[in-house]
């Protein structure tokens, strides 16, 4: 569940950064596009015969090394889904009601808001559930995983925000598997964040070194020179426990049992696992192994579909996408599916930047953005344009909205009510700020690996030339992008956010105090009511009066014109076809490949 | 790859072994007479044309047209505009080239730039598919050799990309030669037992070398780490030079002041060439293609960044190559006349050891420029260096391997890459028989 | 925002930005980054990597192995075609045979390889171009399914299945280049007196150049082994990149752009000490073999 919000605080940008690195776009065939109607159903199962069949062990691809196997050190989306198969959390997302269910919980937990703002949450893990040596999991275990976690010197920086509102964590007298979690405020992702993974304390620590700390001394921050502390961290930290064989354990259905660097990451199903006593569809794993092969190329990827050579292929670069779809022989051996992907993509403007500073200029420039061209170009149709911070698909998503059109008139109307005129005859806008004559000359960054965004920047430059707009059109390598948005050194940059199923907290990205170097309100948004709004709903646990707060807020971002929200992606997903229930969802991956059943 | 350096080893003993005086007229000969290097060498011209005149072959804007009443020559005064001295109307900018209304225009062979977007022709039409031409006459318009997903024409891109390919390895062995040429030359005429200096000028050197690394360099860090982000690392670069051989100047100014002094003015023999050869192999033992791409990844992608340090990384081949030629030149009787005569040594390198020893140096260099533009080209296939605007061979047969049914774009630029480098080869390889005729026997 | 545009105006105005132009010389002993980071090195200690905490060494240990497999066979593939080619080239010096057979291997010789290994990755490992073209596995170095008892000769198949064309493009550029040394060797000595002596004597031709030239022609080839370490290390980026090979030059590409500066010290560092040892190597043969060498 934090994975979800692990991917909006950091890994968002990183992935989105990598995830159309490649994108070329584009239907290379088109001496057959439009002559002729698709002829899609034709193909028959008995054309061939698939050189997998029967075989039940499931080849995922990832396009990127994961960095380490242990959920609180791990920060790349590729290790979140394999360590999804080892480990278990107390909650998980139902792919398909989006809800919020027991996984190692018994069910979801009990909620109580408490007089001093506070909240408290009370779980029990199912009686049947066990380590691999045979001992119950306990709230012992899930108590040291917090620790774990709030132990400053595990490398644990992009989790420990989310456990930092735990105030203490009480166990039942009578029952060793039930607890009750504290919190010292009300938040809508309280139960999302503690419903988190649980940890082997036996194999974790098996001298017990944090038993002699309190969560309360460890929240105080007093105890952060103890020796022991570091002690537990160095052991922590090793790469036994993230790469090596034994060294990483769960009570999920899969055991870890190697990685090659470079190549796979293969996970074997449990002989008896406990999770087979009980009957609940969470509790599936169907498949007798899962191997997770590392192709980082992705036309290599694509190619090896053709191949049978992997069975699972997300994030296909839209061209290949569309290829993928009239050919034949890929048809007989996949099925190919689009869910709906919970992501944007912007363009943010740096309001602190002079040229930007007017809501008449964003607005304008915003009208000099053909998002239909862009996704036509790019994405091949495969998007679908949207208009806020909210995705299209959620009930919060305002609809009384209406996207701004691409309309050079209009834009340049905006930008002469704004002052920018061309008074030198040069083609380019200017105006006088401060006693200096300013060209309307924009920087447009990227990162430099991500062809995709380059191209968003070329089509746009060629539209913004008929305003008077000149766009330099820059691409940076990953990490000094991603410095000049922290140092405001842009006007334009073309980003990305990843969101998850559960409620959208707005003020990581949307309040006035994230705009700080480290924060993510990169472009300078916010006031004081639209801060006091966000405040608020990340407090208000009844949705319908959330949904109308976000709606406000929706309303005001679209009226200052921070971002330019262009669209919300496709997935685009292959899956073998020997398997069965292998469904597609909104939640990432998009898959649940513990399901896949083979066919008979 | 693998084998280059073994080569430029025995081209160096070829020099050496050599005894033939009047290369010149001999090498001439000798080169007429390889077929295919005399060919190489027409190809070589016709590159040439196309790099120097791309601009007036692939462009969107006409040679010369006539627009309300008034001639205009749009792609000289493009030149004007870049340089700064003049500047567009208004129309020009908003709109495109092909949208105003002439009284009547002359355009370029390929009436498109490199960078022209084709709005009706995106995604991968090739030369066989149907593309959308609304200009008139449609065989003028038509993309010869496709176009890439934004619409951009491959035959403009390939225009285009000669001219980076070709001043890739021009300007790279500019600078690779003048390092080369010098610091070979140096090493070469005065051997291990010809130069004898006052040890007030050794001392000094030696002061001033760090100075001058110094103030060229370390002094000046932080210009280095924003040229780096913005750009004008060309400039930096040689402002540093400037430095480092002004302050260098200013030392041996003082050493001669100095002289008279009887203990400064004492002689020693510098072994230079023993300390040239050996610096060079430790240069040679940095892998070069792991260095340049270590040092395009950290700077601000750009073409010109890319020439520099190509340029900066090959020099060692060819002063291995004049060092060799002037060691062998420096005994021959004609040089020994002009030190009898009480020739400066200055002069004596300059006018009368270095004609003579340019010749192998060709070899270096048309084998140099082979691998300075396959460098080029492997890194922009790679997506390194390279600005977001720039159209190369490289990057175009990047694309191909994100679209591999798009073939025109991996054989039409692959195949001019192999083209160029074939014929550099070829020079290269006809230059060396040239030079050692008992190969030819 | 006020107060950091005055903290910074204050601090500019009491900067001695002179002082940057004034050289020092100082002594900071034994105990700074650089001397620890060079002892640990010649330790075998290369710290640890920026991007997965991983030491820097299992990393390189891991991707050396598959490099040094390519290159190893690669060279071997490559000395067991051109030496013959070049051999009977030199015998029959100037027949269409020697003229087709040269400008052959120039032209293969000039090919850029990361153009052939894309095409060939393309057309050859997939049923998409015909199912007849589906030669070879797409990619990687090893076929998962295969059980860990397998024999060790299902495993070289398998292994041998996935490398054939990383190793044709890493090869056919210097099967040229060998070829025309071994030629050009072959020829020299040929002319030599000793040659001419035995042929004189009426020796078989076929004896006169196995038996006798032969041998004395390869040592210029031999000597081009010294300058395959250096190779092996940086191995062959694009190939490696274009047939996702976890080696060396993957690593060092991804190092680089990742920013992950003890990798890549690491890997340049042992570069340039097996590129010294390699000519060194070289320069002793040299000596060896033709006295008239000195240095």
């Amino acid at each position: 569940m934090i994975l979800n919000k692990l991917n909006r605080l950091c890994i968002a940008l990183a992935v989105l950064g990598l995830l159309f690195a490649s994108c070329g776009g584009g239907d290379s065939s088109s001496a057959d596009s439009g002559s002729k109607g698709d002829t899609d159903t034709k193909a028959t199962s008995s054309a061939a015969k698939s050189k997998k069949a029967g075989d039940n062990s499931v080849a995922i691809h990832e396009s990127a090394e994961p960095d380490q196997i242990n959920p609180i050190i791990s920060s790349s989306a590729n290790s979140t889904y394999i360590e999804s198969n080892i480990f278990q959390q107390l909650l998980n997302i139902n792919p398909e009601s989006l809800e919020l269910e027991g996984v190692l919980a018994k069910e979801r937990p009990e909620i109580k808001e408490l007089d001093n703002g506070g909240m408290s949450l009370t779980f029990e893990i199912r009686p049947e559930a066990t380590w691999d040596n045979g001992t119950p999991i306990t709230a012992d275990d899930y108590i040291f995983t917090i620790k774990a976690i709030k132990n400053p010197k595990v490398n644990a920086g992009s989790i420990r925000p989310y456990m930092e509102s735990i105030e203490r964590i009480e166990k039942d007298p009578a029952n060793p598997r039930k607890f009750t979690v504290f919190l010292s405020e009300k938040y809508i992702l309280a139960e999302n964040n503690s419903g988190y993974y649980v940890y082997p304390e036996y194999v974790y620590d098996p001298n017990k070194i944090m038993r002699n700390f309190t969560i309360e001394q460890l929240n105080e921050d007093k105890v952060s020179s103890d020796k022991r502390l570091q002690e537990f961290a160095t052991q922590f930290n090793d790469p036994k426990h993230a790469r090596e064989v034994g060294g990483v354990v769960g009570s999920g259905p899969y055991e870890f049992k190697g990685w090659e660097t470079g190549q796979r990451v293969v996970l074997e199903r449990k002989k008896d696992w406990w999770g087979d006593k009980v009957d609940f569809p969470a509790l599936n794993a169907k498949p007798d192994k899962i191997i997770y092969k590392i192709i980082k190329d992705r036309t290599t990827a694509v190619t090896s579909m053709k191949d049978e050579g992997l069975d699972v292929v997300r994030d296909i670069n839209p061209n290949l996408f569309i290829d993928l779809q009239k050919n034949e022989g890929v048809k007989t051996h996949y099925n190919l599916h689009t869910p709906t992907f919970l992501a944007y993509y912007y363009i943010g403007l740096n309001r602190k930047s002079p040229k930007l500073a007017d809501q008449k200029v964003r607005r304008a420039i915003a009208h000099l953005v053909d998002v239909e061209e862009i996704i036509d170009v790019t994405m091949h149709g495969l998007a679908e344009r949207t208009v806020g911070p909210i995705h299209p698909s959620k009930s919060a998503y305002n609809r009384s909205i209406t996207p701004i059109p691409f309309d050079v008139a209009k834009a340049k109307e905006l930008l002469t009510e704004a002052g920018w005129t061309d008074s030198d005859g040069n083609g380019i806008v200017d105006k006088m700020i401060d006693g200096k004559k300013m060209n309307m000359k924009l920087s447009y960054k990227y990162n430099s690996d991500n062809d995709f965004r380059k191209e968003i920047g070329l089509l746009l430059k060629e539209n913004a030339k008929r305003a008077g707009v000149d766009i330099e059109v820059e691409g940076l390598e990953w990490t000094v992008f991603l410095e000049d948005t922290k140092k405001r050194d842009y006007d334009m940059a073309s980003l990305a956010w990843i969101s998850s199923p559960t409620p959208d907290d707005l003020k990581q990205i949307w309040h006035s105090e994230s705009d700080n170097p480290d924060g993510d309100n990169r472009v300078g948004f916010g006031s004081e009511e639209s801060d006091k709004l966000i405040e608020e709903i990340r407090v208000t646990l009844d949705e319908g009066k959330r949904n109308e707060m976000y709606k406000k807020v929706q309303q005001m971002i679209h009226d200052d014109q921070p971002y330019i929200f262009m669209f919300t992606p496709k997935e685009r997903i292959g899956i073998h076809n020997r398997f069965d229930n292998a469904d597609t969802y909104v939640a990432r991956p998009g898959y649940d490949e513990k399901q896949f059943v083979l066919k008979p | 790859m693998l084998f280059r350096k073994k080569k430029a080893k025995e081209i160096e003993q070829a020099i050496l072994a050599n005894k033939d005086q009047s290369y010149w007229a001999n090498v001439r000969r000798q080169f007429r007479k390889n077929r295919l290097a005399v060919w190489s060498l027409r190809v070589f011209w016709g590159l040439l044309f196309v790099a120097i005149f791309a601009d007036f072959i692939a462009n969107e804007r006409p040679l010369l047209a006539k627009l309300d009443g008034e001639i205009i020559c749009p792609i000289v005064k493009n030149y004007g505009v870049k340089l700064g001295v003049s500047q567009w109307d208004e129309k020009f900018v908003v709109n495109r080239w092909n949208e105003h209304d002439y009284d009547w225009a002359f355009f370029p062979p390929i009436p498109y730039s490199a960078t022209t977007q084709d709005k009706y022709n995106r995604n991968y039409k090739g030369p066989f598919d149907e593309q959308r031409i609304k200009a008139t006459p449609e065989w003028r318009h038509w993309h010869w050799l496709g176009t890439d997903n934004l619409g951009r024409d491959v035959s403009a891109g390939m225009v285009h990309g000669t001219r980076v390919a070709v001043f890739v390895g021009v300007v790279a062995m500019f600078i690779a030669s003048i390092i080369g040429i010098f610091i070979g030359a140096l090493a070469g005429y005065f051997g291990d037992d010809r130069l004898q200096v006052s040890r007030i000028r050794i001392i000094l050197c030696i002061i001033g070398f760090f100075l001058a690394i110094f103030y060229a360099v370390i002094s000046r860090r932080n210009a280095y780490a924003v040229a780096a982000e913005d750009g004008g690392m060309a400039f930096q670069i040689l402002l540093s030079i400037a430095i480092f051989i002004g302050v260098m100047v200013l030392a041996n100014l003082l050493a001669s002041a100095l002289k008279p002094i009887k203990w400064l003015g004492h002689k020693t023999t510098v072994a230079l060439d023993i300390l040239v050869m050996r610096f060079i192999e430790v240069f040679n033992s940095i892998p070069g293609l792991l260095l340049i791409l270590s040092i395009v990844a950290i700077t601000k992608p750009s073409i010109v960044n890319v020439m520099i340090i190509i340029g900066l990384i090959s020099w060692t081949g060819i002063a291995r190559f004049i060092r060799a030629e002037l060691l062998k030149v420096r005994s021959l009787e004609y040089i020994e006349a002009a030190q009898a005569m009480g020739f400066s040594e200055r002069r004596i390198i300059m006018r009368h050891a270095i004609p003579n020893a340019l010749t192998p140096v060709l070899i270096a260099i048309a084998f140099g420029v082979a691998s300075a533009i396959l460098t080029e080209a492997f890194l922009s296939f790679l997506g390194i260096g390279l600005a977001a605007e720039d159209v190369t061979w490289g990057s175009l047969l990047n694309l191909a391997r994100k679209q591999f049914s798009a073939w025109w774009l991996a054989v039409f630029p692959g195949f001019a890459i192999f083209i160029t480098i074939t014929i550099f080869n070829l020079l290269g390889e006809g230059l060396t028989d040239a030079l050692d005729p008992r190969l030819k026997q | 925002m006020q107060t950091l545009a005055s903290n910074y105006d204050k601090i500019k105005s009491e900067s001695t930005t002179f002082k940057n132009y004034i050289p020092a010389f100082r002594w900071y002993g034994f105990n700074n980054q650089y001397h620890r980071w060079i002892t640990n090195f010649f330790k075998g200690d290369f710290g640890y990597s920026y991007s997965d905490s991983r030491p820097v060494s299992s990393k390189i240990w891991d991707a050396l192995r598959w490099t040094v497999i390519i290159n190893f066979f690669s060279i071997l593939i490559a000395y067991i075609i051109s030496i013959p080619i070049g051999v009977t080239t030199a015998v029959r010096k100037d027949s269409v045979y020697d003229r087709v057979s040269t400008t052959l291997l120039f032209i293969l010789y000039s090919l850029p390889s990361f153009w052939i290994g894309t095409l060939l990755i393309v057309f050859f490992t997939t049923p998409e171009y015909g199912a007849w073209l589906d030669w070879f596995p797409t990619g990687g170095v090893t076929s998962e399914g295969i059980p860990d008892d397998a024999s060790l000769w299902t495993r070289f198949w398998d292994v041998a299945h996935h490398l054939v064309l990383p190793i044709f493009c890493v090869t056919y550029g210097s099967l040229a280049y060998i070829s025309r040394q071994m030629r050009g060797g072959l020829l020299t000595v040929v002319r030599q007196d000793y040659i001419r002596t035995a042929k004189a004597k009426g020796l078989d031709e076929k004896k006169i150049i196995w038996k006798h030239a032969f041998r004395n022609s390869l040592f210029p080839i031999i000597t081009l082994f010294a300058y395959i370490f250096p190779a092996a290390i940086a191995g062959s980026v694009a190939i490696e990149v274009i047939f996702t090979v976890p080696g060396m030059g993957s690593l060092a590409l991804e190092s680089i752009v990742a920013r992950d500066w003890p990798v890549v010290f690491t890997i340049l560092m042992f570069a340039a000490i097996l590129t010294m040892i390699g000519n060194l190597v070289a320069d002793i043969m040299y000596a060896q073999v033709d006295p008239r060498v000195t240095f």
